[in-house]
């Protein structure tokens, strides 16, 4: 062959390998669809909220317009954020934080002490704050944050991202520092977002976001086929359907987790041999493997073993032949409600699993939706990668807050007999840990979540669109 | 109660016995085809549930069959038989294959028992039914109990195994048996169908299904459903759901049995009998109307027919009874002249006619013959005092042609005589007058003990006369007798008679006791002497006038008795028996009664002294 031939032919491979790489490279650009099932009334997050699934939307939808003060990174530590350094005071009691200089919120009102208290004040009336200005334009404001309590937990609860600075604008939404603009909310349906130009940390790829809320699953996953949803969340159930159908299916480190808890003052709750046989009768890896599609993992303990590393201490198996033996002292059992939310098809198929289980070993569990029960089945969420608070924010949820008591640096082993102490009688019975599971279309590039709850979110200002060929 | 009620209450309850006979067998009749249609309604009913459960079950085969032969359930069967298999995968398929095969339970059960995959109750899954590995061999349908999460339920099942490497993977679906099985059932009008589902022991009311939900009152079919689960059989009960009778309804309860026998559920017809409630109540109004409409014109027909049938017997009995009343000329004279009655009436004029000749004949015969006894006794009488006066005259003659010398004293002697007889002539002569002269009673209240006593006192001599034997007279008076209205004179002189008659009786001496008695409101006076006695003759003929069984005796004393008795509206009785004495009764009443003549009280003084000749002569028994 000629040299120009061999020219040409090199020049002609050459056209698609540039193509390629246009194509992998980051642009600017899009607006990604988002379809969530729960349904979130308000960002406000001093507002109460009981479903964790809808307190991990609200994270994430703060994540996109705000920033904390400091913020958990993917392995647990905590990093600086809107604060770039802080100093604790004796008794940690105190704690000065000096804000990231030339910083504004999205209306253009710059990031001063006076309105990170002012953010953080709702949230935490007993904290005292005290701004104090800069010496310079170079160096941050500084803001103190002190209480007459000891405050161990203090960088742990700034790095939540319901501790997100928010700002309430003049026409009252809210405004952040983050990287999107909350553009439109219409509560329990919509929330659109759209790229702050002027973010510090820099604009996103993505021009704008929108997250459509309460959708069916079923609708969803049609959605993200038909190419009408970029993310969407999923059912485990529907993790199969998904990758058979070759969409790319992303899940969390198990962020939330199912438990029994059984309800003080009711007869049937009350009896300590009927506790023990439900939580011995039930099949946790059935839960896992057929429920949950092997999504998330049996669990036998509050904290998830990702975030504790004892959790395989617990045990998961099921012994129906104990629990025959101790429900047959029970003779006859009394019949035990088991109340769940009818609204969650998860959770009505766990509670009809846990009737089974309970049948098969002579107990009668009867899942209802409506009080009185005797036990509720409930859904937990892990809102801190950090043991020791999310292990007394399990405790303060579940109202034993009192029961568990942890030094400010707690070893794994004070974590371990802290949360025996907070199962034993099994009151408390954990059943099966959740990941948040999320399936996206082909044009949604750099997905690069850590999927560590608490730490980034969803991580949507590093994500681009890819062009859609024509 | 007359002949005309009675007829006419005959008629009347003939008719009312007719329309009742007529309502009876009508409604039994209307009941019966009722009941003829019910059971014809409920066997057909029958026949078509039964066709129904076999078509439905001929359906969940072909259902069930159609998903063991689709290729995936076959990729399955293979992917479940291997080892390791992840089973998970399929644990939502049943759920999707029974909606699209339109089945209400759908198992996929591998060969172990186990299920893969449930639509009924989708957490089962790894749980053995083992009825699905017992029954696969069911060559058709059949019904088996499901387990759900809130309460089992009965379903028409099929089994259908699928084979893979010598072990069978099975597909178990069924329809279940519920309300919407009952919506399809095509029910005549006044029928509905029920469905007991046996899914606990003892009778739960909420198994108790209808088409429009649960069953008000099941309770009352809860004798019926025991009797069935007793012995699964086919059985037949009425119930009633409230006090109204158009609440009564028939159930036919027909048992659905499983494979192995056992009773799962049980199908009731029930047949409502408001329809021939409502008949048999029509019916009754109409035969109430007809009845009443029926017992009017009866009874309207019968007072014609009875009247029409009485009249003439009426006018018989009136005739009867002035015959017996004494009026022998009447007679009864009736419109129908031909019949029965009619003849009747004629044979009755025809009886008064011969009655009056009868009557009119004894009569004549009697006035002839006591005109006879009258001579017979005249001649008697007035023979004894002729024959002295005659052998008194004879004397006289053969004294003057033999003795003129004693003629004169014969002529005295003789001459006594004659005027001794003469005057004994008279004197019969006076007491044959007296009889026929005898007065109608004065009356005045009368103390009858102290006319007792007073006559009594007069006898008390004669009883003990010298020269006849004695008689032992007593007197028996009862004091609380009252005063009578009687005239006391001819009281007086009847109970004179009796006592002369008894003393008469008792020539040789003997008892003689009179009494009185008081007897309601009316005196009794009793004379009872231990006499000879009468014969029956004599005591038939004793009152008979003239008649005498004595030499000397009237026949006028018992005579004036009676007409005195009967004179005062009283009653005289005699008890005689030979040799054994006789007893007079007399039973005055208080007062006499209207229509009797009396004459006034003043004519008492007219009346002089009686004194009766036989009485005075002492003659035996008049």
């Amino acid at each position: 062959m000629k040299p120009t031939g061999l020219l040409f032919l090199a020049l002609l491979s050459a056209v698609p390998a540039a193509r390629l790489r246009a194509a992998e490279r980051p642009r600017y650009g899009g607006s990604l669809r988002i379809e969530a099932g729960s349904s979130l009334a308000t960002l406000d997050p001093a507002a109460p909220l009981a479903d964790p699934r809808a307190v991990a939307l609200r994270d994430h939808l703060l994540l996109l317009m705000a920033d904390r003060l400091v913020r958990f990174n993917p392995e647990g530590r905590i990093g600086p954020a809107l604060a770039l350094v802080w100093t604790a005071g004796p008794g940690s009691r105190t704690c000065v934080f000096t804000l990231r200089p030339n910083v504004r919120f999205q209306d253009g009102a710059p990031l001063t002490g006076a309105a990170v208290a002012d953010a953080l004040r709702l949230l935490h009336p007993g904290w005292r704050f005290r701004a104090v200005a800069a010496a310079n334009a170079a160096v941050g404001e500084s803001l103190e944050i002190a209480s007459d309590e000891p405050l161990p937990e203090l960088l742990a609860e700034l790095a939540a991202p319901a501790d997100s600075i928010l700002r309430r604008a003049s026409d009252g939404s809210f405004v952040g520092t983050g990287p999107f603009r909350l553009a439109e909310w219409q509560p329990g349906r919509l929330a659109r977002f759209v790229a702050d130009d002027d973010a510090w940390a820099g604009r996103p790829y993505l021009d704008g976001i929108e997250i459509l809320m309460g959708r069916a699953p079923r609708e969803r996953l049609l959605d993200l086929a038909l190419g009408q949803a970029d993310v969407v969340a999923l059912l485990p159930e529907q993790v199969r359907q998904a990758i058979q159908q070759g969409m790319r299916v992303w899940s969390s480190k198990p962020s939330e987790f199912f438990a029994l808890e059984f309800v003080h003052g009711r007869p049937a709750a009350e009896d300590a041999r009927l506790r023990e046989a439900l939580a011995l009768a039930v099949d946790r890896g059935a839960l896992r493997d057929v429920l949950l599609e092997k999504q998330g993992a049996p669990a036998a303990s509050l904290l998830p073993d990702w975030l504790t590393g004892y959790g395989f201490v617990f045990p998961v198996a099921a012994d129906q032949a104990r629990a025959r033996q101790l429900a047959a002292r029970e003779n006859p059992s009394p019949p035990l409600r088991l109340g769940f939310d009818s609204s969650d098809p998860v959770a009505a198929a766990i509670a009809g699993r846990i009737a089974v289980d309970g049948q098969a070993a002579g107990l009668i569990v009867r899942p209802v939706g409506t009080d009185p029960v005797d036990a509720l089945l409930v859904r937990l969420g892990i809102e801190l990668p950090e043991p020791r608070a999310a292990l007394l924010g399990l405790a303060r949820t579940l109202g034993i807050a009192d029961q568990v008591r942890l030094p400010a640096l707690a070893s794994p082993e004070e974590l371990f007999a802290a949360e025996r102490t907070l199962l034993a009688g099994d009151w408390v019975v954990p059943l099966v840990d959740l990941p948040e599971i999320c399936a996206r279309g082909p044009r949604v590039k750099d997905w690069m979540a850590s999927g560590v709850p608490g730490a980034d979110g969803w991580r949507l200002e590093d994500v681009w669109l890819a062009q859609e060929s024509k | 109660m007359s002949l005309r009620l009675k007829l006419l209450l005959v008629s009347t309850l003939l008719v009312l016995a007719s329309v009742a006979a007529v309502a009876w067998v009508v409604t039994a009749l209307a009941r019966r085809a009722f009941e003829r249609t019910s059971e014809q309604h409920t066997a057909a009913l029958v026949e078509q549930f039964q066709r129904d459960f076999s078509g439905r079950g001929d359906e969940v085969v072909r259902r069930v069959a159609a998903i063991a032969n689709q290729e995936s359930i076959l990729r399955m069967a293979i992917d479940v038989s291997r080892a390791p298999a992840d089973r998970a995968l399929y644990v939502n398929e049943a759920r999707a294959l029974a909606a699209a095969h339109q089945l209400d339970f759908l198992d996929l059960v591998a060969p172990d028992g186990a299920i893969i995959s449930s639509a009924g109750w989708p957490a089962r899954f790894g749980y053995k039914e083992d009825w699905v590995v017992r029954d696969a061999n069911q060559s058709g349908a059949f019904l088996a109990r499901w387990e759900l999460p809130e309460s089992p339920a009965i379903a028409l099942n099929s089994v259908a195994a699928v084979p893979v490497g010598g072990r069978s993977f099975y597909v178990a679906g069924g329809l279940a048996l519920d309300r919407r099985f009952l919506a399809s059932l095509v029910l005549p009008a006044g029928m509905r169908a029920l469905l007991y589902l046996r899914l606990a022991p003892g009778f739960v009311p909420t198994d108790l299904l209808s088409v429009s939900g649960f069953v008000d009152q099941p309770e009352k079919l809860a004798p019926l459903i025991a009797r069935v689960e007793q012995g699964p059989r086919e059985l037949r009960a009425e119930l009633a759901w409230s006090s109204d009778p158009t609440s009564r309804e028939t159930f036919y309860a027909l048992p659905l049995t499983g494979a192995d026998h056992n009773l799962l559920a049980i199908l009731l017809v029930g047949s409502s009998d408001r329809d021939r409630v409502l008949l048999e109540r029509y019916i009754r109004l109409v035969s109430t109307l007809v009845a009443a409409g029926g017992i009017l014109l009866g009874v309207l027909l019968s007072w014609w027919a009875a009247s029409w049938v009485s009249r003439p017997v009426e006018k018989l009995v009136a005739g009867a009874r002035a015959v017996a009343a004494g009026q022998w000329e009447t007679r009864v004279e009736l419109d129908s002249g031909r019949g029965e009655l009619g003849q009747m009436a004629r044979a009755f004029n025809q009886m008064t006619a011969q009655l009056v000749e009868q009557r009119d004949r004894l009569i004549q015969t009697e006035r002839v013959a006591a005109w006879r006894e009258l001579a017979r006794r005249l001649a008697h009488e007035l023979k004894n005092p002729l024959f002295p006066l005659q052998i008194t005259v004879e004397n006289l003659e053969r004294a003057r042609d033999s003795s003129p010398e004693q003629f004169d004293e014969v002529f005295r002697e003789s001459t006594r005589t004659l005027l001794a007889e003469l005057e004994n002539l008279k004197t019969i002569l006076s007491r044959f007058g007296d009889f026929a002269r005898m007065p109608a009673p004065i009356v005045e209240p009368v103390d009858v003990n102290e006319l007792v006593r007073g006559v009594f006192k007069l006898f008390e001599a004669q009883f003990r006369a010298p020269g006849r034997p004695a008689i032992e007279a007593r007197l028996e008076l009862d004091e609380t007798l009252a005063p009578i209205e009687a005239d006391p004179a001819l009281l007086r002189r009847a109970l004179e008679n009796l006592i002369l008659n008894s003393m008469d009786a008792m020539p040789a001496g003997g008892a003689l006791r009179v009494a009185t008695r008081r007897k309601d409101s009316a005196a009794e006076l009793i004379v009872s002497d231990t006499g000879q006695g009468l014969t029956p003759e004599e005591r038939d003929r004793l009152f008979t006038p003239y008649y005498t069984s004595k030499q000397h005796g009237t026949g006028l004393g018992l005579a004036i008795v009676q007409s005195v008795v009967s004179d005062h509206g009283g009653k005289i009785s005699v008890e005689s028996e030979p040799g054994r004495g006789t007893t007079f009764r007399i039973e005055l009443p208080a007062r006499p009664p209207a229509g009797a003549s009396f004459a006034s009280p003043g004519r008492a003084s007219e009346r002089g002294t009686r004194a009766e000749g036989e009485a005075a002569r002492g003659a035996g028994p008049s």
